[in-house]
């Protein structure tokens, strides 16, 4: 595995990654993109999760997206900034992706999604409350609007970093915050 | 106006907010633990995979088509071909398992779509043999359209039609790309396919099949080595399955059928609900999930919805959900019934449009009565277990 890690990133790319030069060096960026990817494994595939609404598809999308983001990284086009938005982007990109293959452009109610993605028999009574909850919620929310929300869930993320991943600027997600908050505020049923 | 609904109206953002963020926190539960981190296992910077073949054509002439129609053919072909683009933009995402490889050999990835192996099947017949429409789809194993509607349609028709035994689909061979290139491979997949259909296990191998085809209809995917390692991954029988493919058991069947399919059919994937052909899909590619349930819907006994769950006191069993059912097939395996024999016992509403996780406690199921009186009385109606 070694290896392959020293070919992929050439020399030039490891020493903006961290002047890195031996072998042991290379093992000190694999620890720090390993330490990243537990760090924030759950909030990659909770986003994913939320977007795609399959257990089975949010797994994969995580996995490829952290092995997106390794090769990047070993390859030195690590983050500029902060961690955190730069693996949103690039989980982003890949829900984007898996949406269109599925042709989920809109999201499906979730009287549409289908048995083999949702293992009956692993259901429980609060997976189904939230399914049921979430359901509603993405039934009077539009996609961006959702999502918004769905990145604000997530506290280490700031608007213009939410601006970032979508796209837009920090102003527009206030916006799209507010928009957000006035059709929640009709249906007390969501919040409350 | 009564004070309660002021009191909505005049909440802040933040406390909309806060709400939304205290419901969405209950999705932590469904939070997996990060697996052990293998850096190159899936760092796969050449995931992409270019665009894709959206429909195959099967070639003018090749199975009787005369000269005078190819011109018409042609400008149907091109009208499917261009309609189909962007509707299949990106490349397909690797699936997770994908093993990196000596160059030259294709890996083999598992299927990240499985048939489901509870629902009735015979050979290359999915589904309920009683069920009021039938879908045929041929299919060429190598042919990517034809993985897409696997992985993409052929899972909700399961959920929506199959499963509540409206439904049964049956897969034909149309070889369309080993006369593209002059290799077997089509057919040998398709050998190698039925050779599996010989041990009842033809739906578990096709998905192997197409989770392993080649991206770009290009030959090397198919070889006899690589059907018989698919074979071994899908958990077939090997001392049946292997001197059924070196043999070519089924290969004169599949030409010929291939042969004598019906002349309208000009290209991969293909559909026939009830046999009548389903023409190319609403944006002129191939017909999508919504295209093929419109036809099947229209193709439904028009009487079926009001005459079917007559619930009548006395034929019905009325059980209660309790806290510790898990899911409906809990429920039918509890009886001894199928999931489909037990919808067909209850309304609609029951089963939320088929998905089958939504069961709470103190829900009422109609379990047939016909269905389980033969059978010893059941215990743990009465008596918990």
């Amino acid at each position: 595995m070694e290896v392959v890690t020293v070919e992929r990133g050439s020399q030039e790319a490891l020493e903006r990654v961290g002047s890195a030069r031996s072998g042991a060096d290379v093992e000190g960026i694999d620890a720090s993109f390993e330490a990243l990817y537990r760090q924030r494994y759950r909030d990659v595939y909770r986003y994913a999760l939320l977007m795609l609404r399959s257990a089975e598809d949010a797994e994969d999308v995580t996995g490829e997206a952290f092995g997106r983001a390794y090769a990047a990284w070993c390859s030195g086009h690590g983050p500029a900034g902060q961690a955190l938005p730069w693996l949103f982007l690039i989980t982003r990109r890949l829900v984007i992706d898996r949406t269109r293959r599925r042709r989920l452009l809109s999201w499906l109610p979730l009287a549409s999604l289908h048995s083999t993605h949702e293992p009956a028999d692993d259901a429980d009574t609060g997976r189904t409350e939230f399914w049921l909850w979430f359901d509603r919620f993405a039934r009077e929310l539009p996609a961006r609007q959702r999502e918004v929300l769905i990145l604000r869930y997530q506290r280490d993320l700031d608007d213009p970093q939410i601006g970032e991943i979508l796209g837009i600027s920090a102003s527009a997600v206030r916006s799209l915050v507010a928009r957000a908050c006035a059709t929640l505020r009709r249906n007390p049923e969501i919040w409350r | 106006m009564n004070e309660n609904e002021m009191d909505v109206l005049g909440a802040s953002d933040d406390d909309v907010l806060g709400g939304v963020r205290k419901r969405i926190s209950a999705v932590e539960p469904l939070l997996p633990q990060p697996p052990a981190w293998k850096p190159g296992a899936d760092a796969r910077a050449t995931g992409e995979q270019g665009g894709r073949v959206n429909l195959q054509i099967r070639p003018a002439g090749a199975f009787g088509f005369g000269g005078v129609v190819a011109v018409t053919l042609v400008a149907v072909i091109l009208a499917i071909s261009f309609g189909a683009q962007g509707s299949h933009g990106t490349g397909r995402p690797s699936p997770a398992s994908a093993t990196p490889v000596a160059s030259g050999v294709l890996p083999i990835v598992a299927p990240s779509v499985v048939t489901p192996t509870d629902l009735p099947t015979d050979g290359r017949t999915l589904g309920n043999q009683d069920a009021p429409v039938t879908l045929d789809v041929w299919v060429d194993f190598r042919c990517t359209a034809c993985e897409d509607f696997n992985v993409e349609t052929l899972p909700q028709l399961i959920a929506n039609y199959v499963r509540p035994a409206k439904l049964k689909i049956v897969y034909h061979d149309l070889l369309v790309i080993d006369s593209q290139d002059g290799t077997t491979e089509s057919r040998d997949a398709a050998d190698a396919a039925l050779c599996a259909a010989d041990q009842g296990k033809f739906w578990a191998y096709q998905d192997w099949l197409f989770a392993n085809q080649s991206p770009t209809e290009k030959p090397g995917a198919f070889t006899l080595d690589r059907l018989t390692e698919l074979a071994q991954r899908a958990g077939l029988d090997m001392t049946a399955f292997e001197p059924c493919l070196t043999s070519g058991k089924h290969n004169a069947e599949i030409v010929a059928e291939s042969q004598l399919a019906p002349s309208s059919l000009i290209g991969v994937p293909s559909f026939f609900v009830n046999g009548t052909a389903l023409g190319p899909g609403a944006g002129g590619g191939v017909s999508t999930y919504a295209d093929v349930a419109a036809a099947i819907d229209a193709a439904l006994p028009k009487t079926a919805a009001s005459s079917a769950p007559p619930v009548a006191a006395g034929t019905f069993l009325v059980y209660t959900v309790s806290s510790k059912d898990k899911s409906l097939s809990g429920i039918a395996g509890k009886f001894g019934i199928s999931l489909a024999q037990l919808e067909l016992a209850n309304p609609l509403s029951t089963f939320a449009s088929h998905n089958y996780d939504i069961i709470y406690a103190g829900m009422t199921i109609y379990i047939p009565w016909q269905t389980w009186v033969p059978t010893p009385p059941v215990p743990s109606l009465t008596t918990s277990p």
